[in-house]
């Protein structure tokens, strides 16, 4: 099995609205995977599909290799994005309810280790009404990740946290990709997307808009920009390969790469006019390929 | 399987681990304990003033005598309770005449001066100078008057309930009416010029009416063969308790079903509310979160029927009337109370999914209710004929059956085994099908929120594939 997760041309309709349309999709094992989109892009409905918790009407989703198997999988962690936890039961009860729940028969020192790891260890005996939202998104965290599942789906878990809570389970994410689970992390934060996951997947109203693996991504769909000035003449910017637009900034020239445009076949292109004396490449952030994105589709609905 | 068990195991120990459910286990006997003795309490919380009791008595002749046998009446219960004048603490019976007086009317010479002198005790009544009037009608001893209306004792009064007057006077004077109406028949009587009792012969003639040597009216059970094949004596049987077992059994069902499964409507709900719902699923089929929960719900009821029951055997033991309960009882009583906890827990489930908040919920819950409270009303009729033909078809609609047919089993001993065991099959198939549509509710109504689903949009939901 290379693959976690398979999706097969899966839609998922809510009466008249298409929330997730013919969406094709593989999540390699023991990967991290971003799935980015906007708000109402069809980014929880997909997760809701893969844990199970809604069938596809369309297509097929495969989990774990398995297509037909109804109920949610013991091997399967998710934290959803809202937080759902029983206000009325002790921090260490609910933990090992939820993990006896995924199978494991005596859950507790593994539900103790994850607790103090997470400086959560004071609070096992507090009720859930008493924690604090950090705290409450932490338990929640370990909720879904106590059973050691093989794919985990994190839906928004740096909601909530302070930058060295966010980064104990960051820390505790790259854990778990190493000894073997497969994460799906769900975020509007790029930064964190960028910095944490091997492949992104962008979707926007019901739709796969792009995905690949970071450099993929940025060689698909960056749109760097060269600042570039010859030694001895101005550069001749009607023959210049992968630059959709120039502009003159006087002694430079700055020149806006296409999407897929080679910024080293620009290079060696440019060495033929003459002697370069500056050849600055910008990259694309995350932020910025998700903006356009987002935006390229937005006009193009509007135009169809 | 396993989880059905831990989510019926964390279900039991949320329902039974908190104060709100050692409330209600003690409140529901107090309460019970309260309404039953208040009417008893409250007997010494009487007003201890002396009140008036006009009684026009039209008969012919010497009249009935009402008022001097009524003022021997009163002296001779004073004299039995060793009170010879109630006050403020004493605490006295229903129908007691210990704080009455009573006033003698003249009769009046026709209709219309009769109705013009009620008016008049009308008026009286009105301004609390008296508490009530009664009117003896002229025809009132006649062996067979022409006109009942004539023949009638009639209570006037401006209450809806006065105990002591109904059962004191009104019930009494019906009585003095019928004792004189026999004198005039009585041929030992021939010699007297009005053919009446005497008030003392009446007050003595109530006294021994009154009073018995023997035990009194005695109910049996039939009599039987016993092991050699002789006629033995049916068992004595504690007359009181009869009537109370059927509605005891089924008023604590009623109530375990009540305190056991509303909880889980508002479980639900919450859960909704705080996206548990979504964790849950995530790690169990809607089937199994169901079945978890329902299981846990029997569980805690069972736990509330157990106290509730045992309970009232220790009552039955300590009164000595344990013996007149059947060992069969307790076998149907638990058949019939973890069927209706199944049946109404998981239609209270259904719409808990269906509902965003506790005010979609009390709407749509109201068929539930309804369908739940309404055979009460027919116990009565069911407990005085178990084996007749409202008690037998009412006691087969599925939804009705725990409470009625419970009450049929405990009202009538010698019902057919059957028809129990009918009921609790239907009740048994019905609740699969509960359980069924609650759970396609469940599986779409858990993850759902916003307005409350019309019925068309809950059949779809019902019926739909995913």
């Amino acid at each position: 099995m290379t693959h976690a997760v398979v999706l097969t041309r899966a839609t998922k309709r809510f009466g008249r609205k298409v929330a997730v349309d013919r969406l094709d999709l593989s999540v390699r094992c023991g990967t991290i995977t971003g799935f980015l989109g906007p708000n109402g892009s069809g980014k929880t409905t997909t997760l809701r599909l893969i844990t199970r918790l809604y069938e596809p009407e369309e297509g097929t989703v495969e989990v774990l290799g398995s297509v037909r198997e109804k109920c949610a999988s013991d091997r399967v962690g998710y934290l959803p994005e809202e937080r759902g936890l029983y206000r009325s039961m002790k921090v260490l009860d609910l933990l090992c309810f939820f993990a006896r729940l995924k199978g494991v028969r005596s859950p507790e020192a593994s539900v103790r280790v994850w607790l103090e790891r997470l400086d959560l260890a004071d609070a096992a005996g507090l009720k859930v009404e008493a924690l604090s939202k950090g705290m409450a998104q932490r338990v929640q965290f370990i909720g879904a990740v106590a059973h050691r599942p093989e794919l985990v789906i994190l839906d928004e878990p740096f909601s909530g946290l302070d930058p060295v809570h966010a980064a104990q389970i960051s820390d505790a994410i790259r854990e778990l990709k190493a000894g073997g689970s497969t994460i799906i992390l769900s975020t509007h934060d790029m930064d964190v997307a960028e910095r944490m996951c091997d492949s992104l997947v962008l979707i926007h109203q019901g739709r796969k808009v792009l995905d690949g693996t970071w450099a993929e991504v940025r060689s698909r769909h960056g749109r760097g920009t060269v600042r570039a000035r010859l030694g001895d003449r101005p550069i001749d910017t009607s023959r210049l390969p992968g630059v959709e637009r120039c502009a003159d900034l006087g002694a430079e020239t700055a020149m806006v790469m296409a999407p897929g445009g080679d910024s080293q076949e620009l290079l060696r292109a440019l060495q033929q006019q003459g002697p370069i004396a500056r050849f600055d490449l910008g990259e694309s952030s995350l932020r910025e390929i998700f903006l356009e994105q987002v935006g390229a589709t937005r006009m193009e609905d509007a135009a169809a | 399987m396993n989880k059905i068990l831990v989510i019926a195991v964390r279900e039991f120990r949320a329902a039974v681990m908190n104060k709100a459910f050692l409330i209600s286990l003690i409140m529901m006997p107090v309460m019970i304990l309260i309404s039953t003795s208040a009417s008893h309490v409250a007997q010494g919380w009487k007003n201890p003033k002396v009140r008036s009791i006009a009684i026009m008595d039209r008969t012919p002749g010497k009249g009935v005598d009402a008022v001097p046998t009524l003022e021997l009446l009163r002296e001779k219960e004073a004299g039995q309770a060793g009170v010879k004048e109630a006050g403020p603490g004493s605490v006295l019976m229903p129908g007691s005449l210990s704080l009455l007086k009573f006033e003698p009317v003249r009769p009046p010479t026709g209709e219309k001066e009769a109705l013009q002198a009620r008016y008049e005790l009308g008026r009286r009544v009105a301004t609390g100078e008296l508490a009530a009037f009664f009117d003896i009608g002229p025809a009132a001893v006649e062996a067979q008057p022409t006109d009942p209306e004539k023949a009638a004792v009639t209570y006037y009064t401006d209450r809806a309930l006065d105990k002591d007057v109904l059962l004191g006077v009104g019930v009494k004077l019906i009585t003095l009416v019928q004792l004189q109406r026999s004198a005039a028949q009585n041929p030992l009587l021939l010699m007297r010029k009005d053919r009446r009792y005497t008030p003392e012969e009446m007050v003595t003639l109530l006294d021994a009416a009154g009073k018995s040597t023997g035990k009194g009216l005695v109910q049996r059970d039939l009599p039987a063969l016993d092991e050699s094949g002789q006629v033995v004596e049916g068992r004595e049987v504690q007359s009181g308790l009869r009537p109370l077992v059927p509605i005891f059994a089924t008023i604590i069902l009623f109530m375990v079903v009540l305190i056991g499964a509303s909880p889980q409507l508002q479980g639900v709900i919450e859960e909704k509310m705080n996206r548990i719902g979504e964790v849950l699923l995530g790690s169990a089929q809607p089937f199994q979160i169901l079945a978890g929960k329902l299981l846990g719900m029997t569980a805690t009821g069972l736990v509330l029927s157990m106290v509730y029951l045992g309970g009232g055997l220790m009552a039955a033991r300590h009164w000595n009337l344990a013996g007149d309960l059947r060992w069969d009882l307790p076998l149907w009583f638990v058949v019939f109370q973890v069927l209706a906890l199944l049946l109404y827990g998981s239609l209270f489930v259904a719409v808990g999914s269906a509902c965003s908040d506790m005010k979609q919920a009390q709407t749509m819950l109201m068929p539930v209710s309804l369908s739940f409270s309404l055979p009460l009303m027919f116990l009565l009729p069911v407990m005085e004929d178990p084996t007749g033909t409202l008690a037998r078809v009412a006691s087969f609609v599925p939804l009705a059956t725990p409470t009625l047919m419970l009450c049929r089993v405990a009202a009538a001993p010698n019902l057919p085994l059957w028809e129990p065991l009918l009921g609790a099959v239907l009740v048994l198939l019905t609740t699969v099908a509960a359980i069924w549509v609650a759970g396609r509710i469940f599986r779409i109504g858990y993850l759902t929120t916003g307005k409350a689903p019309s019925l068309l949009e809950l059949s779809r939901w019902i019926f739909s594939r995913s």
